[in-house]
């Protein structure tokens, strides 16, 4: 009965951080709300959001206190104020304008056409009119409502095929090498993307090859032999395996 | 009445494209956050084993400079120079971001360490409450804790001269 209700509890409170999440603006990758990204801001933001969930906040609150360290940017829909009043108003005024000219060129194009069929026109005119008046107020909330989600994809979808396929690995790998060239050091996001080919492909050479030489920087000797051993396992050339064994050697006497 | 609309849509895009050409605000100059408190936190001193690196250290003693770096970032290496201006003039506090604190310690003992004491958020779970989004970030805080300037991205000449100096010495008068 407890295990019962604290999974609905948390099941709950998972409902809510995607509630919360969906709205949030990712600052970082810009017009992608955090639930669907995946970079280190957008991780702690949902872990934040997650923590006050625990605490007992509720959404108010939680996003007063973002917005207060962010701006109202880091919202995905801004709140009505004086600053934002144009957004909200000209959708209207649009839609007036557009349904305005209809109106007009529809009387213009009367006059200038025969006026013999006096009744069937005036059926017409109703009918036009409705039309008009329906197409218009499509038109604007199409336009309105793709200009607010531009960009905005299905990403989570598409993240577990990126990880459950095999075939992914070499787009993995390339990010990690097109990164490193960027970050000279080994930044946390490439070591996330070198763990997560690890889990697909145990015995990936040039990721086991990557965590061996991290972990020997930061010092975790053990860490850094398990993954030499299993890259050494998995490999059956000798000779690409003598190369290895002499520059693991060189990197361990440079760092005595 | 035929090029009514065709006006109208010349005139939003006159308005638009002169509006974007007449900003003249920096975007990386955080406004919404000047004036708010800034939030408590405790972390792991990186030089100091047994103290914690706490907010309270912003709460007293005058003007303070924080500024939130990490090892792997590559801007962060290219304001240094301008920390090291800074740091002759006010004293600094750094943050590492999401870095390890061994490599924390070997980037810093290479470039030189501008810091009077440095925290370490190893796994980012104090950035939110700091209100940290992308590094480098540097805040400019008094000695009530409240925050006078934040900058997103990399010190450079312009800034210091435009926004921080100034700032630092009109306090001073």
């Amino acid at each position: 009965m407890i295990i019962l209700f604290l999974l609905l509890r948390r099941k709950k409170i998972k409902d809510t951080l995607k509630d919360i999440a969906r709205d949030i603006r990712c600052l970082v990758c810009e017009n992608q709300s955090i639930l669907e990204s995946d970079t280190d801001f957008a991780i702690n933001i949902k872990n934040y959001i997650l923590e006050s969930l625990e605490k007992g906040l509720n959404r108010n609150e939680i996003i007063d206190f973002l917005s207060s360290r962010y701006g109202d940017f880091i919202l995905l829909s801004p709140p009505v104020s004086k600053y934002t009043i144009l957004l909200w108003v000209l959708p209207v005024i649009v839609f007036l304008f557009l349904l305005f000219i209809i109106i007009n060129n529809k009387n213009n194009y009367l006059t200038k056409k025969e006026t013999k069929q006096t009744n069937i026109i005036k059926t017409d005119k109703k009918k036009f009119l409705v039309w008009s008046f329906l197409f218009s107020f499509l038109l604007v909330t199409v336009i309105y409502y793709n200009i607010g989600n531009w960009g905005m994809a299905d990403y989570p979808q598409q993240k577990i095929l990126y990880l459950d396929s095999k075939k992914n690995i070499d787009k993995l790998l390339y990010t990690a090498r097109s990164w490193r060239e960027i970050d000279e050091f080994e930044s946390p996001r490439i070591v996330k993307i070198n763990q997560q080919i690890l889990s697909i492909d145990k015995n990936n050479v040039e990721a086991n090859w990557f965590m061996a030489i991290h972990n020997l920087e930061i010092g975790n000797i053990d860490q850094a032999y398990k993954y030499y051993n299993s890259l050494i396992n998995s490999i059956n050339d000798l000779e690409t395996k003598k190369v290895l064994v002499e520059q693991w050697k060189d990197l361990l006497n440079s760092k005595k | 009445m035929k090029y009514i609309p065709f006006l109208v849509l010349l005139l939003i895009s006159i308005l638009i494209t002169s509006a974007m050409l007449l900003k003249k605000d920096d975007n990386n100059i955080q406004n919404y956050i000047i004036g708010t408190k800034i939030s408590e936190f405790e972390l792991p001193s990186l030089y100091e084993k047994d103290d914690k690196f706490h907010s309270k250290i912003f709460h007293s003693n005058g003007w303070k400079v924080l500024n939130v770096f990490a090892s792997w970032c590559q801007q962060c290496k290219s304001e240094h120079k301008y920390l090291k201006k800074l740091s002759k003039i006010i004293p600094l506090y750094g943050i590492a971001y999401n870095d390890n604190p061994i490599k924390t310690k070997r980037f810093l003992d290479k470039m030189g360490n501008v810091y009077s004491s440095v925290g370490i958020d190893e796994h980012g779970n104090n950035a939110v409450l700091i209100g940290i989004s992308g590094i480098p970030e540097t805040y400019l805080i008094d000695g009530q804790g409240i925050i006078r300037f934040k900058y997103l991205g990399a010190l450079d000449d312009k800034v210091l001269d435009d926004y921080i100096i100034p700032i630092i010495e009109e306090k001073k008068d």
